[in-house]
């Protein structure tokens, strides 16, 4: 089935629903309007890709890259994520509530508008990233760092008291 | 997404903050637009080079985020308005109510009503997506004056929208797009 996905350059409208994809390279490859929920992705490189308007609801994610990656208006929400990378990537208007990431970097990240809202976050990096109007709120945090962020207009929650 | 004609596209206005939504079918023809909140020449680009005719917009609620685009869009498409008013802008508007189904641009279109207020908010359902406007976004996130109002809400999002199936995918006016199952998950986790 992975072939679906390795074939080709633009996906549009792939509706892979409760597969298994296993160390493939599927960089630089632009998925618009797919929805892939209830996959395990386990050692997939998305890097330098495009995302668009895709849900990756109540997948499982495992060593993946996303570094480069331009995700616009996607919903990853319910997905656990472990060490995964998603440095340097444009991660706008996404959907990352009730998800759990276990050891991941989102260094260098815009992450403009993007929710978080109920998500389990473990040893997690958020290194200077655009965290406007992005929404923390009800989340679990341990070990997880937003140095040199900016987040203005961020939403931490009610409890948030200061840098974690 | 797949297996249906229906195509969704998704604009955001980087001004007013808040999306927009065109629906038609993949090989373009009648279109309907959602919340028109600006009406730029990346929109304009969207509808023409998909080869679309803007036939309906229908409003969740008449504020400048989701109708200021609507003025110029009637002067280039002749579209019809539909919201929860008479006039919008001072266009004329069919005022719809609560529960009704209709016809627009070859789409059913199934009305909902989140606050039962009068001119209250509209969602709209249309095959397997719901569009909820700004009251009911992502992460269970209601937009309400009182507690009393966020209850009441609350409840008929419960009625209305989460009792939907799990593959409805819920697109607000503003913020991420969502699921009907990624929004019961955290309603159970509340």
């Amino acid at each position: 089935m992975s072939d679906r996905l390795t074939a080709g350059r633009e996906h549009e409208g792939l509706s892979l629903v409760g597969l298994e994809f296993r160390r493939i390279d599927i960089r630089q490859r632009i998925f618009t309007n797919g929805i892939f929920s209830d996959s395990i992705f386990d050692h997939v490189t998305f890097a330098g890709g495009k995302i668009h308007l895709c849900y990756f609801e109540f997948c499982r994610f495992i060593g993946c890259d996303f570094s480069d990656t331009d995700i616009l208006f996607s919903s990853f929400a319910g997905t656990s994520f472990d060490d995964c990378t998603f440095n340097g990537s444009d991660i706008l208007h996404t959907n990352f509530n009730a998800t759990t990431a276990y050891d991941c970097r989102f260094d260098d990240c815009d992450l403009y508008y993007s929710r978080f809202i109920g998500a389990t976050l473990h040893d997690v990096t958020f290194l200077d990233c655009n965290l406007k109007k992005a929404s923390f709120a009800k989340s679990n945090r341990s070990s997880v760092s937003f140095k040199y962020s900016n987040y203005e207009e961020a939403d931490f929650g009610r409890e948030w008291r200061g840098h974690n | 997404m797949e297996g249906t004609q229906l195509k969704l596209f998704y604009h955001f206005s980087s001004v007013l903050l808040s999306n927009t939504y065109l629906i038609g079918p993949e090989e373009g023809g009648d279109a309907i637009l959602i919340d028109p909140g600006e009406m730029d020449v990346q929109l304009l680009r969207l509808i023409e080079r998909n080869s679309y005719y803007v036939r309906a917009i229908l409003i969740t609620l008449p504020q400048p985020t989701q109708v200021h685009g609507v003025k110029t869009l009637l002067k280039i498409y002749d579209s019809k308005l539909y919201g929860n008013d008479d006039m919008i802008y001072d266009c004329r508007c069919r005022k719809l109510t609560s529960g009704s189904r209709l016809f627009i641009a070859g789409y059913e279109v199934e009305v909902m009503d989140l606050t039962g207020e009068k001119r209250g908010p509209l969602a709209f359902r249309i095959e397997n997506l719901v569009f909820t406007g700004t009251i009911f976004t992502a992460g269970n996130t209601i937009r309400s004056a009182t507690l009393r109002q966020r209850t009441k809400i609350l409840a008929e999002v419960d009625a209305q929208i989460l009792s939907l199936s799990d593959d409805v995918l819920v697109l607000p006016g503003a913020g991420p797009p969502s699921s009907v199952r990624a929004e019961r998950v955290l309603r159970e986790n509340e």
